[in-house]
């Protein structure tokens, strides 16, 4: 295989036999070099991957993922190198090849379809002409002929009006859409070799499956080998036929993907599977279990296993020496001494999770609440005559997609937006704006935003970020303050260590800690929390998860929780309210939600959860188009253009009321209850199967 | 697009708006200057000689006994109507002379704004494209030179190696006679003189637009946009001239434009260093002579090719950018 780069790339891909795999990097090394300081992110990593085989390469961030799809591409950062193995494409040396074999190479044999569709695009190109440019260059097509053949590829990816949207430039169609842009570019030269790097992260989850389906489709229809990067193991379980978990730049297991997430061999693997709130996690009603430790420092490498310092499981053997792969089971290996583990049932049960039950007094209220954003095109309404109410003690969540006004509603009751219409009251009486509230209003209330590395002030240490609203609120006296910030950070598992280090001297489940503790500092009854763990990874996610339960438990506070995971509201929260355009479609329990009677687009949302159960039968509906523009006034309900269950006029002519289920459990839909409830659930499970 | 007639009216209002405040400032400075139009004409010993009578007769003539908002007024409408007054010192209508004197300074300005795009793009293209590279940090040390160094200074180095010592060029252009000549004659026959005194007015501007081409370009080859390009198969020379710099020119237009101006308004120091025949030295020397109506007529051309070299940017950035919200 290595000294096939004599003849051309192209004859090779021919000439090789169906056996040769399309992709195979065996034993690769990849070093960073940052100064004087080595990094070896890679360490001997090797996979092959077949013609019309999805294989997924699942890890979190830091594993070295994305450098191996970079390498494959042979496009690293110019501080970074391929130390020693090799990668094959169809049996040629991609690492041997010329600048110019690989010019033509990329892009006709080999495709990508970044992460981030938005950025990139080029902004100052018509979306058309950036699939046109593929076209030319490889196929040396004329302009209407390459234009031609690009808007019938944007019709293959299911995009709405080819021709139009051709002639759009990126940022005028949506997220979803954009990233079926990138991929009809990168399956427009009928690639042999299609590398994605989390493609449907930072999507909707229903916009996720709907792209999730088109690479499926066309995975089959042109048979290409996939190699899919991720942390998301759901996707990897719905889209690849095998699957490498890969943690601080070596592979720890790999096998299909049917027996892998069954029983999965490696710790580090099964630890992962079950940090991930599951679907029915109400009926176990377990802690989940986070993934304690951190990434190794992978300057200082010792001769061990590299998920010692984190395994539960870890012997003496496992500290003094590297583990090398065994097998486990057909076409499986997992680099670990052990492949059975006396399971101790250490995940600690709750009496009863939701047990915290809040008291019927009701904390805050809001009441036909309004907010309207004046644009030029009109007025756009991001709350459109809501009310809700969270009571003492209560967790509620709110989920919908982005976009549907969830933290608009958020803002209006901390105070950081004015309320058009409408009010909120909090313990009965009337909060208007920040500025508006008494001091002791503003203590009551805090939030723990989205994005962690945002919100916390460079320039300032833990400490002065955590005492800040200590002195502010005249929490403790001076001389205590210091005290109080070490017992806060003590109640968000950190030490007291943290306290003279900086935002960027920390990892970024460690500063949505610190944020929460910040939040907690002043001691406050209710704490709104903004799609909190969603930028962290799943091992992280489990921690603060964990933690927002016991914090919850002990303090009696009321949380709202933002957030577009259905699986991990339901694991969190006492009661439910999904969003859809400013409005509330359904509102209940998380019980009720994930049975029927469904409003259609909870029944929606849930199917497009990718689930990791294995022995779980999921229904596919997928919602079409896209979310109405709040701009324009929407007569009816407000889910009548994408909704697939519509009955008629009544849907797009008048609002539906809301109608009681039960009590707490209130659907607003035009279609009769009785066949609401006489849909199949949407998930129906085998046997149950706990990890 | 449909958006781009509105905003196009929208541009050339706020223009008119912006000459109009362009013109009093203009004419109310020329208020301030001591004395008037006749004290100038006349100077200080002929005015006692002559009668009280005889001046205000000729104050009248000239329109000067009127109230300042009046004279602005006359003014302002003659600039109109393509009227830019009478030189006192020439006894003759400004128009046709300034015009004439324009078209000779524009001959230094378009080849210096030529240079100063193209040397000032592929300078910066090349240093964003080999970054940290001794090519790179050469460009740097050049271009940090030329903008430390003043025109004036540079002009008279031109003019010591290249008149004094090699005697390639004449040293001024007085003597030289372009009466008569076509403008492409002119520039033919001139080439060898013009370059000098365009390049030495296009080098500062060079040295701008060079460093802010390489910082867009170095911050736009990073984009992922860039990395999507690289990874189709765009050949590297595509990749950076059809992906990257479309977008890095839109910060570097800006800069070209602001420094059009400048070098509209760099002719009047270049013009006395080399002696050159255009508009900014008839300013400087209507300035010399306090002829107010001339200096008035040179300030208003010099400030309106400012103003629309300017608007004649905004309006190609508003091309380039798809993403630009008419406002």
């Amino acid at each position: 295989m290595k000294n096939e780069n004599s003849t051309s790339p192209e004859d090779t891909a021919r000439n090789a036999s169906t056996k040769t795999p399309v992709l195979s990097v065996s034993g690769v090394d990849i070093t960073y070099y940052s100064g004087a300081v080595k990094f070896p992110a890679i360490r001997d990593i090797s996979f092959e991957i077949g013609a019309g085989e999805a294989f997924g390469l699942v890890g979190e961030s830091g594993s070295g993922k994305s450098t191996v799809a970079y390498a494959v591409m042979q496009y690293l950062a110019s501080n970074g190198e391929i130390d020693s193995g090799d990668i094959a494409f169809s049996g040629a040396n991609l690492m041997k090849m010329s600048r110019k074999e690989l010019l033509g190479l990329r892009g006709l044999k080999i495709s990508m379809v970044p992460q981030d569709p938005l950025t990139s695009l080029n902004p100052s190109h018509r979306v058309g002409d950036q699939v046109a440019e593929i076209l030319k260059i490889h196929y040396k097509l004329n302009r209407d002929e390459a234009h031609k053949r690009a808007v019938a590829m944007l019709g293959q990816v299911h995009l709405p009006a080819p021709e139009l949207t051709a002639l759009k430039y990126p940022h005028q169609i949506s997220g979803g859409q954009q990233q079926r842009v990138l991929i009809a570019m990168a399956f427009c030269t009928n690639p042999e070799l299609l590398i994605m790097d989390e493609p449907t992260t930072g999507l909707d989850v229903t916009t996720q499956a709907r792209i999730l389906d088109l690479i499926r489709e066309m995975k089959l229809k042109h048979k290409t080998a996939i190699l899919y990067i991720t942390h998301d193991l759901g996707v990897v379980k719905n889209l690849c036929d095998r699957v490498a978990i890969i943690y601080a730049g070596e592979i720890v297991e790999e096998g299909d993907v049917a027996s892998l997430f069954k029983s999965p061999a490696h710790p580090y693997t099964q630890g992962l599977l079950k940090c991930i709130p599951k679907t029915y996690t109400h009926k176990t009603q377990k802690k989940l279990d986070a993934i304690e430790g951190f990434l190794p420092n992978l300057a200082d490498l010792k001769p061990a296993c590299i998920f010692a310092p984190r395994c539960t499981f870890a012997q003496e053997q496992c500290h003094q020496q590297a583990p090398s792969f065994i097998a486990c089971g057909e076409n499986r290996r997992t680099k670990c001494y052990f492949t059975e583990f006396d399971a101790p049932d250490d995940a600690e049960e709750y009496e009863n999770l939701r047990a915290s039950s809040p008291s019927k007094r009701v904390l805050v209220k809001a009441d036909r609440l309004k907010k309207v954003y004046p644009t030029k095109r009109g007025d756009l309404r991001a709350v459109d005559d809501t009310s809700f109410e969270c009571k003492r003690g209560e967790i509620l969540g709110i989920v919908g997609e982005s976009g549907c006004g969830k933290t608009t509603m958020a803002r209006c009751i901390v105070g950081l937006e004015d309320v058009s219409d409408g009010e909120i009251s909090y313990d009965g009486n009337k909060i208007g704006m920040v500025r508006k509230r008494s001091k002791e209003m503003r203590r009551k209330i805090q939030m723990v935003f989205q994005n962690p590395e945002a919100t916390l002030n460079p320039q300032k240490t833990i400490e002065e970020i955590i005492t800040r609203p200590l002195a502010l609120y005249k929490i403790v006296p001076k001389a205590k303050r210091h005290q109080k910030a070490v017992e806060l950070l003590e109640t968000v598992n950190l030490t007291e260590r943290y306290l003279s280090r900086y935002p960027h001297e920390i990892s970024g489940g460690e500063k949505q800690r610190v944020g929460i503790a910040r939040a907690f500092a002043t001691e406050p009854e209710l704490i709104i929390l903004d799609e909190p763990i969603s930028s962290l990874d799943v091992s992280v996610q489990a921690g603060i998860l964990n933690l927002l339960i016991d914090l919850q438990r002990k303090h009696h506070i009321a949380y709202i929780f933002i957030g577009h995971n259905l699986s991990v509201i339901r694991h969190l929260c006492n009661r439910v309210m999904v969003v859809y355009v400013g409005r509330i479609c359904e509102v209940g329990t998380p019980d009720d939600l994930f049975e029927p009677p469904y409003h259609p687009y909870t029944e929606a949302l849930l199917s497009a959860i990718p689930v990791v159960e294995p022995n779980i039968e999921q229904k596919e509906i997928r919602l079409q188009g896209i979310m109405p523009n709040a701009i324009d006034p929407i007569p009816g309900c407000a889910f009548h253009t994408r909704c697939p269950r519509k009955i008629g006029d009544v849907c797009e002519k008048n609002a539906p009321a809301e109608v009681e289920v039960k009590p707490g459990h209130h659907i607003a839909c035009h279609i009769p209850l009785e066949e609401l409830a006489a849909v199949n659930p949407v998930f129906k499970y085998g046997r149950r199967y706990v990890f | 697009m449909k958006d781009f007639i509105p905003f196009i009216i929208k541009r050339l209002g706020a223009t008119a708006i912006t000459l109009i405040a362009i013109s009093m400032i203009i004419f109310g400075v020329c208020q301030l200057m001591p004395g008037d139009a006749v004290d100038m004409m006349l100077g200080g010993i002929a005015l006692q000689s002559l009668g009280e009578t005889t001046i205000d007769e000729l104050r009248k003539e000239l329109g000067l006994h009127l109230p300042v908002y009046q004279q602005y007024f006359n003014w302002a409408v003659g600039l109109l109507h393509g009227d830019l007054g009478t030189s006192y010192i020439m006894k003759a209508p400004i128009a046709p002379l300034v015009i004439d004197r324009l078209k000779t300074s524009l001959l230094l300005a378009f080849p210096a704004s030529l240079m100063m795009i193209v040397f000032g793009l592929s300078l910066g293209i090349l240093s964003a494209v080999k970054e940290k590279t001794w090519i790179d940090q050469g460009i740097s040390f050049v271009s940090l030179s030329m903008l430390s160094v003043p025109a004036f200074l540079t002009g008279s180095l031109f003019i010591y190696i290249f008149s004094v010592k090699l005697n390639w060029i004449p040293a001024a252009f007085n003597a030289l006679d372009m009466d008569g000549m076509g403008m492409f004659k002119i520039l033919a026959s001139y080439f060898g003189i013009l370059l000098f005194p365009s390049l030495t007015l296009a080098f500062e501007s060079i040295a701008y637009v060079n460093r802010q081409t390489r910082a867009s370009m170095i911050e736009e080859l990073k984009t992922n946009y860039v990395r999507t390009a690289v990874l189709k198969g765009v050949p590297p020379r595509d990749v950076v001239l059809h992906h990257a710099l479309r977008n890095g020119l839109l910060p570097a237009i800006t800069v070209i434009a602001f420094n059009i101006g400048q070098i509209i308004a760099g002719t009047v120091i270049i013009e006395v260093v080399f002696s050159y025949p255009g508009i900014g030295n008839l300013m400087i020397m209507a300035l010399k002579f306090r002829d107010v109506p001339l200096i008035m007529a040179t300030m208003i051309v010099i400030s309106s090719a400012y103003v629309f070299a300017n608007i004649a940017a905004d309006i190609l950035y508003t091309q380039l950018n798809p993403r630009i919200k008419y406002a």
